[in-house]
């Protein structure tokens, strides 16, 4: 045994220590480990309509070309793919299986990929990973990269374990949380196939949690600038929770501005003499214009080196009205946690309704709940905010940035989950209704495993 | 002789300014729910309402010379005009066309037969005779009367809710912010400005809760509870589900008080459990009557009764706590979108106070009783008619009004700041002025 190990606990009892106190992360993982791969292995190759072709292709390009461009045509292998397994709800397209692959043109969209908006770091890791997980388990890769999204999903239910742990949360409200999330619509969608949705949970967490311990003053806020500006490689989503944590912070901001005693720029918060002020603002805002800022480059660097002149064209674009934006204030807090797709045709929505009441009893009720001497003024204020204004902000912010609108899917606001998710915790004190909430999720995770056998036996 | 009148006004005065500010927050909502619903009421035309409203009419316009519709029973000439002429939202008209002549009930929906002759007749004697009365008033037609009437059963169930939570001790503030959602929402829209069997459903179901309340606190005795069970059964039959939610309450408390050693009397749970037995009674008994009454053997069918399947039962649980609220009548040019966190606000006040209950909580065995009543109503109600009737038809999410007052009741003990009664209260604002648009715009679109 090494020096700065307990020498009087062996091994054993050590981790019996550790599992006596953290059990409910342990199970938590376990479960989501079983229940998402079981998922990925039972559906079959069969594709996810949400643009899981585009991302399959990319992936399988990289170790000949590095990243996708704009105009590039799909693969030879994700056309066969196409051909021959297909998506879900819509089966296959394009060119019959036994003649694939047929030419581009035959295929949705002309065969034109829509994958260059995305940078290439999370397909590499997709790609390395996957491969890894494919020779270890000896799978077809397909599976390996789709399995990686159970690892970003893993990883995001850690991090939101040491958030909610930093609060009274009891064991059993954050192990009925932790189900909730495992259970919903959005984890099925989001890590049983290859997605882009799926690393921004884990971003939305980190974020979260670097801004809460930034706000007890005991990290520095460049941590936040420099997980946004990550993030934004991934997916320009990102830029919601950075949006959260902004409004967080700026909130703290105004709500410690009267018991702050002025001088000047380099300004000491009242409860922390070791942080300025001003870095409630600048942190969070240097962030911003950093997830903006760093998609747009990409986008401005891809469009500078097209494959061809031809563009897709999704046709679900149209020009933003005031009547558009209404909808968007109630998207993310209403239905991100349980809109997946429209498959009320298989396994019908109010299954899953209550899912999203925990969400909107826990946000609002934190919201209803919050009296003017609680400690999470700032958190529960910005969050609620967020859930409220992140849709329609991002909206204007298309619009603006790409001339066109399109409604603002649901599975876009993941990365806010988090944050709502501990409002549950907020709100969630009873231990029997825990249990009650538990034990519902593990249902749904049998209508899970049952609907992707659906789907395996049907499109595969 | 000129002081002693000036001091009786200002004493006179003064105490209508005590009351004023002392219940300041219910008669701001009564100000409200009046204007409100007033304007939306004298802004419809003569098209019906799709729920059922074709059947009450006719119904009220016999009660004078009939005094009760019968089973297998058509539709006079004046109910056959208006749906020839005037039709209903959002189908329009229908069966035969506009004309001055005599009509035949053949031609219509349901072959003419009226199936509101399932209700006892005593809520169409009182929306006929009060709406009358409404009618007296210059420019109010007689069909405005009967819907102005709603109105009185929508102020006198806010009346009772603001009763419920001065009971409860729950603030102005949250009261004010609810009920103005509750007046706001598109249940109250359809339910209040046409002539609704649900409008009388909400007052007698916070009234049966109020009775219930009030025995717990030992302020009130049994009886008026059984009386107003049996009058409001016979207004109709889902008050049964209210007094299901009272009893549920009353056992849960005996349960809760034997458990923590506090004196519990059973005594408590014979009011409501009577009450419910004479309601049954009732409800049992109006149907063997309806049958002696009836005047053909053609028979209602809606053609929307099925068997109880497992996922219509499944669907059912969430019903009322997701629907009852924010869902009203699919009509294509309602922004539905506006409503949707209306419908959140039962769902906060009920999830919420559960997942905060802790034991010694101010009323553990009513937040308990109505998170039961609010999932379990819906589908003990369609196994109830399954049973009952041998088939099922999917049980309206308006059904679950009558146990509304007890949801609604969990959202105010929720609200604990004035940014909140601000914001759900001015939202509540906007969503009414949407509502008078809206009435507008149907009366444009269905002439």
């Amino acid at each position: 045994m090494s020096a700065g190990i307990d020498m009087t606990r062996s091994s054993g009892q050590r981790a019996r220590m550790f599992l006596a106190r953290h059990w409910p992360i342990v199970v938590l993982v376990a479960v989501a480990v079983v229940y998402l791969s079981t998922v990925v292995l039972v559906h079959g190759r069969t594709m996810s309509p949400i643009d899981e072709w585009a991302y399959l292709d990319y992936i399988s390009k990289l170790y000949s070309q590095g990243f996708v461009r704009e105009g590039e045509t799909y693969g030879e292998w994700a056309r066969t793919l196409m051909s021959c397994s297909g998506q879900v709800m819509y089966g296959t397209l394009g060119t019959a299986c036994e003649f694939a692959p047929g030419p581009p043109a035959d295929y949705p969209y002309f065969g034109l990929t829509s994958g260059s908006a995305y940078p290439p770091v999370q397909f590499w890791i997709v790609r390395v990973v996957g491969d890894g997980i494919a020779l270890l388990l000896g799978v077809d890769p397909l599976f390996g990269w789709r399995l990686v999204g159970v690892l970003w999903f893993c990883a995001a239910l850690v991090v939101i374990y040491v958030i909610l742990r930093r609060f009274p949360v009891s064991n059993a409200a954050i192990l009925a949380i932790g189900m909730v999330l495992i259970a919903s619509p959005l984890a099925f969608w989001s890590y049983g196939w290859v997605s882009t949705d799926g690393p921004i949970l884990f971003f939305g967490a980190m974020l979260l949690w670097l801004a809460i311990r930034y706000l007890a003053g005991e990290i520095s806020g460049w941590w936040t600038v420099g997980v946004a500006a990550v993030g934004a490689l991934f997916k320009v989503t990102v830029a919601l929770p950075v949006g959260l944590v902004l409004l967080v912070l700026v909130t703290a901001f105004i709500l410690e501005a009267r018991r702050t005693t002025w001088t000047g720029i380099g300004t000491r918060r009242p409860d922390q003499p070791h942080r300025r002020s001003l870095g409630l603002i600048g942190f969070p805002v240097l962030a911003g214009v950093l997830a903006v800022v760093v998609p747009v480059v990409w986008m401005r660097f891809i469009a500078s080196i097209p494959a061809s002149a031809d563009r897709v064209d999704q046709g679900i674009s149209t020009q933003l009205e005031l009547g558009n934006l209404i909808p968007q204030l109630w998207n993310f807090l209403g239905y991100t946690l349980t809109t997946g797709l429209q498959w009320d045709s298989v396994i019908p929505q109010y299954l899953y309704a209550p899912l999203g009441w925990a969400v909107v009893a826990g946000v609002l009720g934190a919201a209803f709940l919050l009296r003017r001497s609680s400690p999470h003024r700032a958190l529960v204020i910005g969050v609620v905010l967020a859930a409220f204004l992140a849709a329609p902000v991002m909206s204007i912010a298309f619009q603006l940035l790409t001339g066109s609108y399109f409604y603002m899917p649901s599975r876009y606001g993941i990365g806010l989950l988090p944050a709502f998710l501990l409002l549950v915790a907020f709100v969630l004190r009873n231990r029997f209704v825990s249990w009650l909430i538990t034990t519902y999720c593990v249902g749904l995770l049998g209508l899970g495993i049952a609907l992707a056998w659906t789907f395996g036996q049907n499109y595969g | 002789m000129t002081t002693a009148p000036r001091a009786l006004i200002a004493h006179a005065w003064g105490r209508v300014e005590r009351f004023a500010i002392g219940h300041w927050s219910i008669i701001t909502v009564i100000l409200v729910a009046v204007a409100y619903m007033a304007t939306v009421t004298l802004l419809h035309d003569q098209t019906m309402s799709e729920r059922d409203e074709w059947g009450f009419l006719d119904y009220i316009a016999k009660v004078y010379s009939q005094g009760i519709v019968h089973e297998g029973e058509t539709y006079g000439q004046a109910a056959l005009q208006q749906m020839a002429c005037h039709g209903i939202i959002p189908h329009g008209v229908l069966g035969a066309a506009c004309a001055s002549g005599q009509l035949d009930p053949a031609l219509f929906p349901y072959q003419g037969v009226n199936s509101a002759a399932a209700y006892p007749p005593f809520q169409f004697w009182f929306t006929r005779v009060a709406g009358d009365a409404i009618a007296l008033l210059p420019g109010v037609s007689p069909l405005a009367g009967y819907r102005l009437v709603g109105i009185l059963w929508l102020s006198g169930g806010l009346i009772v809710l603001y009763r419920l939570a001065r009971a409860l001790r729950l603030g102005h503030g949250p009261f004010l912010a609810v009920a103005l959602a509750f007046v706001a929402s598109p249940l109250a829209y359809w339910s209040f400005s046409y002539v609704s069997t649900d409008a009388a459903s909400w007052f007698f179901g916070a009234l049966i809760l109020l009775l219930g309340v009030r025995l717990t606190q030992g302020r009130g005795r049994a009886w008026p509870l059984i009386v107003i069970a049996v009058i409001a059964t016979l207004v109709k039959v889902t008050a049964i589900l209210a007094l299901g939610l009272v009893l549920v309450y009353l056992v849960v408390r005996y349960i809760i008080r034997r458990r923590s050693g506090r004196p519990a009397a059973a005594a408590l749970i014979w009011g409501p459990a009577i009450a419910l037995a004479a309601a049954l009674a009732a409800q049992i008994a109006w149907m063997r009557l309806q049958p002696l009454l009836r005047v053909s053997d053609t028979g209602v069918d809606q053609g929307i009764s099925y068997g109880l399947t497992p996922p219509a039962l499944l669907q059912q649980f969430s019903n009322f706590l997701q629907h009852t609220m924010g869902t009203g009548i699919d009509v294509s040019v309602a922004q539905t979108y506006l409503y949707l966190p209306l419908g959140w606000i039962p769902i906060v006040g009920v999830v919420g106070s559960i997942f905060l209950l802790r034991r010694g909580s101010r009323d553990v065995a009513l937040t308990i009783a109505v998170a039961i009543a609010a999932v379990l109503a819906a589908p003990v109600m369609a196994v109830v008619f399954q049973l009952v009737t041998g088939s099922y038809f999917s049980i309206p999410p308006r059904y679950g009004i009558v146990i509304l007052p007890g949801m609604l009741l969990m959202a105010m003990q929720l609200i604990r700041n004035r940014t909140t009664v601000w914001i759900v209260s001015g939202y509540a604002l906007v969503v009414m002025v949407y509502g008078i648009s809206l009435s507008a715009e149907l009366a444009r679109l269905y002439p």
